[in-house]
């Protein structure tokens, strides 16, 4: 394991901002600290830089323990959620900055920044003081700035965050291929799913403090192990007795559990091949999300989300229809289960 | 009738007294004592006035007035920057309390300023005797109206950089420590330049301040023509003395440097909205 976090604890006065943290990072790897604001993820990422103390726990970067080696010695670039470009320096300076505090020779430097702007693509840009440039710009700037030591960790805190929605994703690909290109392991922080989902290998949940579960992105998904993470992570319904619906009479009553709106199916009662493992259910709103429709229904006195294609029969506010749950998301003790509708499969199927 | 109107809404006419009040005041308060200042300070002719700016103990008092100035303000720039770099980058408890505390100088009377460093050092004094043993003057001498001077221009520069430090924040500096750059390189080639236009904002308010100081170091100095003297109170004796004229022409000087501070002022505060 390239980077190893040993059950780190922080707290600021009487607030606990990591709990027992604890994760390892393969080399080369793309990783996103995932959370709401507030979770505790740029607390990690700055002890991982040294620009704060942990006041327990280790950190351990190449199998060496970094606690108290200096930001500097650690080998690490940081981009800071603002930039923090100098803006009292030009482009070429602030690239260079790095290399001169570590006293690199004249010639050298000139060649290594020259080498970064053009591969930020920032040509010509050099000159230029940060107050001219466009967010866009200056991130690539920052990264380029992070990157001139030849850091082996790279750090980003919120990189996308002060970025307008329609050059992020753009630049989240940008950001996604160099990295991989460079081959150097990074952690990111991010408080937007989509875009954890979209850039990062692996992905660390974290809330209160606390890592709530790291896994690929598919994983995350696919397999929550706490409620919290089924919750943040793609949209869902929380349900807090699932047995009461059709097909999963099996389950307890009080089970918690979580739907997501992939999971069920709403239309009208005609529109289902077996109807018995169906649930009825009141449309309560409407809603036109681009490519298709969002639905909530009022079921049993639980409040559904689902999507409907375009391409059926609109449905209207206050309609009686027909849900179908394929699955739900159950947790108990040992984690998530996903359990499937039992009646699903038609218990008397006709052989032709 | 249509009614005139200017862009904040209020009639015209409020607009002109307004103006005119303004105008009034300042020509009252300001522009008529500086003129009379010069025809006083003219009154006994171009020779007069020659001699009496020229005159020894006038010169005696310039050359303390300055030292004391360039002492204090190099004591407090470097006081002001340390003061303003721990409360903005650092975290910890007190921090509002120091924040009043270098703001004391602002609310005291500068006679009690003055007063507090007579009964510290004076023959009353808390360390009067230790002071004696080693020979060593600090009321009625140089180093009282240094002191007295440095208490009570302390304020400037840390409140000018204060403000600005704290809207910079210390991403730069981190961003910098995380490069592996050290304290003093981080200083140096980071906070400095990104804080001169206000810093050099504060020395100028700061060295205004001290140049005309007269309360506090009144109290510190005796008044000893040629030795303690500066040139505030130079003023005051040569007018006590029925010297008018002589005490006009001296205080023209101080007018003439208070001006350059000014444009000085100007011509930095100007810079420091440019670079922004």
């Amino acid at each position: 394991m390239y980077i190893e976090v040993n059950n780190l604890n922080k707290t600021f006065g009487k607030f606990k901002a990591s709990k027992e943290v604890s994760f390892t990072i393969e080399k080369g790897n793309l990783v996103a600290l995932l959370g709401p604001s507030g979770s505790g993820k740029t607390t990690i990422l700055r002890m991982l830089a040294g620009l704060e103390a942990p006041d327990s726990g280790d950190i351990f970067i190449d199998g060496k323990r970094v606690n108290k080696i200096a930001p500097g010695e650690r080998g690490i670039g940081f981009v800071f959620q603002n930039y923090a470009l100098f803006r009292h320096m030009t482009v070429y300076e602030n690239i260079a900055f790095g290399l001169q505090v570590k006293k690199a020779n004249k010639a050298k430097i000139r060649q290594r920044v020259e080498e970064l702007i053009e591969l930020v693509g920032l040509k010509g840009l050099d000159k230029r003081y940060p107050h001219q440039l466009s967010g866009g710009q200056k991130q690539r700037v920052a990264f380029a700035r992070a990157l001139a030591p030849g850091p082996s960790v790279l750090l980003l805190d919120e990189p996308f965050a002060a970025i307008d929605a329609k050059i992020r994703k753009e630049l989240r690909t940008w950001l996604k291929n160099m990295i991989h290109k460079l081959g150097v392991t990074s952690i990111f922080v991010t408080h937007d799913q989509e875009e954890a989902i979209d850039v990062a290998d692996e992905i660390i949940v974290t809330n209160l403090g606390a890592v709530e579960q790291k896994g690929t992105p598919v994983e995350i998904y696919k397999k929550p192990s706490t409620p919290f993470v089924a919750h943040f992570i793609g949209e869902s319904s929380i349900i807090e007795n699932a047995g009461i619906f059709k097909g999963f009479k099996d389950l307890h009553e009080d089970k918690k559990s979580i739907i997501r709106p992939e999971f069920i199916e709403i239309g009208r009662i005609e529109e289902f091949v077996n109807p018995l493992a169906t649930d009825r259910g009141i449309i309560k709103n409407v809603s036109f999300h681009g490519s298709s429709w969002e639905i909530s229904v009022d079921m049993k006195g639980c409040l559904l989300t689902g999507y409907r294609s375009l391409e059926k029969a609109p449905l209207k506010v206050g309609e009686e229809i027909a849900v179908l749950i394929h699955r739900l998301y159950v947790f108990d003790e040992q984690g998530t289960k996903i359990v499937e509708n039992k009646l699903k499969v038609d218990p008397m199927p006709v052989y032709i | 009738m249509k009614k005139h109107k200017s862009h904040g809404g209020e009639p015209k006419g409020i607009k002109i007294i307004l103006i005119g009040i303004s105008v009034l005041f300042l020509v009252t308060m300001l522009i008529l004592p500086l003129a009379l200042i010069i025809t006083q300070a003219l009154g006994k002719g171009v020779r007069a006035y020659i001699e009496a700016i020229t005159d020894h103990y006038t010169l005696k008092a310039l050359q303390l007035t300055l030292l004391a100035t360039i002492t204090a303000v190099a004591a407090n720039t470097l006081f002001g920057i340390t003061a303003a770099w721990c409360i903005t980058k650092f975290k910890f408890k007190g921090k509002q309390f120091l924040i009043t505390l270098i703001d004391l100088p602002f609310s005291i009377s500068p006679v009690i300023a003055g007063l507090i460093f007579v009964l510290i050092f004076g023959r009353n004094g808390l360390f009067y005797g230790l002071l004696e043993q080693f020979d060593v003057k600090i009321v009625f001498a140089l180093p009282g109206i240094i002191l007295a001077t440095i208490f009570v221009t302390f304020p400037f520069v840390a409140r000018e950089l204060i403000p600005l430090m704290e809207a910079q924040g210390t991403d730069e500096e981190a961003a910098a420590a995380s490069m592996g750059a050290g304290g003093f390189t981080i200083f140096w080639r980071i906070t400095l330049p990104n804080i001169k236009w206000g810093l050099l904002y504060g020395i100028i308010l700061c060295t205004a301040r001290a140049m005309g100081e007269f309360g506090a170091v009144s109290v510190v100095s005796g008044h000893i023509r040629g030795k303690t003297n500066t040139l505030p109170l130079h003023i005051e004796i040569l007018y006590s003395e029925y010297q008018f004229s002589a005490a006009f022409a001296v205080s023209s000087c101080l007018v003439m440097i208070a001006v350059i501070i000014l444009i000085l002022r100007n011509l930095v505060e100007w810079k420091a909205k440019k670079s922004r």
